[in-house]
């Protein structure tokens, strides 16, 4: 029998007095994957996470975790232990040492010595403060906390992270040694959902993708999916001499779709639709032609450029 | 050993272990010893330096200050570190994680009741010994002594439950405008001029009354706990609590346990869900069940000389209306949800078990049946004991005037109230409490002032009465029947009021939730 997924909503809905936050949300992930959740502010991203991380009760609609649907108004605590929760705004106990505030968390998840100074080791590995676990909180700089604050999320051994916006407000080598750990955690085994503003972070490490808009969950699909389904090839041209009998020569190729001239850059960019060995084939033509080629080479669309392109103008 | 203690006490309650180590700082602790010790060595000096009197009654003086200081200190600071600290933790979002783990709620409101106040608890706990011995040697009774600090556990248990459950309202609505401190500072106020009062006035009266306490300090000052008179014994439902150490301890326990165990179940249901209503309509009639009984014990009485009281028909008739009164305010602000409520209640919520079954027991359906409910159990009380002990003996038409009256003006209420957290405002509870309070002073006030009074103006019954105050003789045949049209004039504006919501919320159901559009 397979696993069931690990996160799957029905009909999830949540509304706020006279606004509705989040509208009638079919959602599944799978174990093991990196889901990244996208769409403007306003979209319902934030409300859906703390709803996935028992945070917010719905107002209508179920949601199953790891195959045990939650039960409004109960402690659900076999639920709450397999889910690790991290806010955009990460508060923490400016009171309390690292150490002291990770053993806390570790305690209220039923972690026992010796097991629990041996994670509390490990985790502090994994985000890199093994040298501050004597530090008071207060003393760490905002990437540090952050970290910790990561730290307190997977102390448990959850099975499902939740990430709301991880990385706003982190400088950008706070934010690629971030990325790092998350790609740890997924190697080990963890199903990671993540909601973000900044696509080129998902782009890196996420294996699908979900988009809100107005409350809805309007494209869920995995990231190679996607690229297939709505990117087109790009090929960059440049020559040492004159482009304009290049792009004479280009546009009667029966698989370039367009042709562009780049005259900042002395490149032409063409739309191609071809298959790889169309590609090869065009190049070939292009040397035999005596065309003086210095570059040729296949740009990919950025996550970017393909939801600007399929109308969700809102996203960043 | 020490790493071994630590560790099980994280075990059992990491919430305890985590106060421990954010407050138990060498300076703290330092700080809360000196000041423990500096106010001892004080208040020694004071009675030390009484050189007129023998040692013996210095000693008393010193035991009996110290009867008086050590509770109020406690449950003052106690109540303001527990107040403070809920309302930081909920300003800084970090109950939520707390909230998020798998530990039960009551365990983590254990930890906070018992580590919070840490430093009060130590400086507390160094004055005990001077305390004791101070009490030994001036001959203090052994029992009073063991009943002391067994009513002081208990009390402060269910004091501090009290305050968290404010800590956790507060933090969570606008009670009150202000910061924090000025929260903490209000209930601490609270604490300091009321409760620790009332803590003294009912254990000195009843539960260490029968301890020879107050002969033991009448020796040292004749004037202050005189005679035994008999109208200072205390009846219960006609049984005197007061005149026996069990009793009087069995009572005031069980009262205890039974007030606690309702706050807590309120505190780990708001705990959870801190955007609920104050309390679930069941426990709203369990506590209106509890409190009713409870007071209207003190009404039922054998002889007029006891509970401090010439003639309880009237008297009583009188302070049961207004407890009532009170009483209903209180409950229906606690269980009126607000409109996110509402909406949700009137847009998604299913109702398999029907819509009145819904407006009994569910948490988001409007308050109005469950107030009646709450009114129905308060009257099955109030009647029999009116027919029985109070007015309505030898007047019924009068006692049902004031049942009706009350029942009445609750209900119009309620129906205000209600209406008032269905509206889109801002601050529903500041509205509503500003909007009763007018109501409920502003024209009886206006009326005396023009001495529109029933026993100068007969026709003015009408208004007393519909405005809920049908205070009055009755000696004339009028004032009755202008009493009757304003009973009428109470139900007719009900069914106008409930007529009304019931439009406001077909309403409010109709129309369609927007999605949220920013910027």
């Amino acid at each position: 029998m397979p696993n069931p997924p690990v996160i799957a909503t029905q009909q999830l809905t949540k509304q706020f007095g006279d606004s509705i936050a989040v509208s009638q949300v079919d959602l599944q992930v799978q174990q093991g994957e990196i889901y990244g959740l996208i769409g403007p502010n306003g979209a319902g991203k934030t409300t859906l996470i703390r709803m996935l991380a028992t945070a917010e009760e719905p107002t209508l609609g179920n949601i199953a975790i790891g195959g045990y649907t939650l039960i409004q108004n109960q402690p659900n605590p076999d639920i709450k232990r397999r889910i690790g929760f991290l806010p955009d705004d990460f508060p923490l106990y400016d009171d309390l040492l690292v150490w002291d505030y990770l053993d806390y968390f570790a305690r209220l998840y039923y972690l026992r010595e010796p097991e629990l100074s041996q994670r509390l080791n490990e985790v502090l590995a994994l985000v890199d403060l093994e040298s501050k676990r004597y530090s008071p909180i207060s003393t760490l700089s905002r990437g540090m906390k952050q970290r910790l604050s990561l730290a307190r999320t997977i102390i448990h051994k959850p099975t499902l992270l939740l990430l709301d916006e991880p990385v706003s407000g982190l400088d950008p080598v706070a934010r690629v040694q971030f990325r790092q750990t998350l790609k740890t955690l997924q190697q080990q085994g963890l199903t990671i959902f993540i909601s973000s503003h900044i696509l080129s972070d998902l782009e890196d490490f996420c294996t699908s993708i979900g988009i809100m808009q107005l409350g809805q969950l309007v494209e869920s699909s995995e990231l190679r999916a996607l690229y297939n389904r709505e990117q087109t090839q790009q090929l960059i041209i440049s020559t040492m001499g004159d482009l304009v009998p290049v792009k004479a020569f280009l546009q009667d190729h029966a698989f370039v779709h367009e042709c562009k001239v780049l005259p900042d850059k002395h490149q032409i960019a063409v739309t191609f639709t071809g298959t790889d060995d169309d590609i090869v084939a065009l190049l070939r033509s292009l040397i035999s032609h005596n065309f003086p080629i210095i570059d040729f080479h296949r740009t990919q669309e950025s996550l970017e450029d393909i939801f600007i392109k399929m109308g969700y103008r809102q996203t960043s | 050993m020490t790493f071994t203690f630590i560790n099980r006490l994280g075990n059992w309650n990491p919430q305890l272990l985590r106060e421990f180590r954010g407050r138990l700082k060498p300076r703290s602790i330092a700080a809360t010893i000196v000041l423990s010790f500096v106010g001892q060595t004080l208040l020694g000096l004071v009675f030390s330096q009484q050189d007129y009197k023998p040692v013996v009654e210095r000693w008393a003086g010193l035991a009996e200050a110290m009867i008086w200081i050590l509770p109020y200190a406690l449950f003052t600071a106690g109540s303001y570190y527990l107040v403070s600290d809920l309302n930081q933790e909920e300003k800084r979002g970090t109950l939520n994680f707390i909230r998020l783990s798998p530990r039960p709620s009551r365990e983590i409101l254990l930890g906070k009741m018992l580590g919070v106040p840490i430093l009060p608890y130590i400086a507390i706990g160094l004055a005990i010994p001077l305390h004791i011995v101070a009490g030994l040697n001036s001959g203090m009774p052994l029992f009073f002594l063991m009943s002391y600090y067994l009513m002081l556990a208990v009390g402060c248990f269910a004091l501090f439950s009290l305050a968290i459950l404010y800590g956790l309202l507060s933090s969570s609505r606008t009670l009150a405008v202000g910061q924090q401190s000025v929260v903490a500072v209000a209930f601490a106020g609270l604490t300091l001029f009321c409760l620790s009062p009332l803590y003294f006035a009912w254990n000195l009266t009843v539960t260490w009354r029968p301890l020879g306490f107050n002969e033991w300090s009448a020796q040292w000052d004749s004037y202050r706990y005189e005679v035994e008179d008999q109208r200072s014994a205390i009846q219960w439902f006609g049984q005197a609590i007061n005149q026996s150490a069990w009793l009087s301890h069995g009572f005031t326990l069980i009262v205890l346990i039974i007030a606690t165990a309702l706050i807590w179940l309120m505190l780990v249901r708001l705990f959870r869900n801190p955007n609920t209503t104050v309390m679930s309509k069941w426990q709203s009639y369990a506590i209106v069940a509890f409190l009713e009984a409870l007071v209207m014990g003190f009404f039922v009485v054998t002889s007029d000389q006891v509970n401090f009281a010439e003639s309880t028909a009237e008297a009583g008739t009188w302070l049961l209306y207004a407890f009532n009164f009170g009483l209903t305010i209180v409950i229906m602000l606690a269980l009126c949800p607000q409109r996110a409520s509402l909406l949700d209640w009137l847009r998604f919520q299913k109702h398999p078990q029907g819509i009145l079954r819904d407006l009994v027991w569910a948490d988001k359906s409007p308050a109005i049946v469950a107030i009646a409910i709450n009114l129905c159990i308060i009257h099955a009380l109030y009647v029999p004991w009116l027919l029985l002990v109070g007015i309505g003996k030898e007047t019924p038409t009068i006692a049902a005037i004031i049942v009706l009256s009350l029942t009445g003006v609750l209900m119009i209420y309620t129906a205000v109230v209600q209406q008032i957290f269905a509206l889109k405002i801002r601050n529903p509870y500041t509205w509503t409490m500003g909007g009763l309070g007018i109501w409920m002073l502003v024209p009886p006030i206006m009326l005396a002032i023009l001495r529109i009074l029933p026993d100068e103006m007969p026709a003015s019954m009408m208004i007393w009465t519909f405005l809920g105050y049908p205070f009055s003789d009755f000696a004339k045949p009028m004032l009755v029947s202008s009493a009757l049209v304003g009973l009428v004039a109470q139900l007719c504006v009900i069914v106008l009021l409930v007529w009304q919501f019931q439009n406001h919320l077909r309403n409010l159901s109709k129309a369609q939730a927007q999605p949220v559009v920013t910027g």
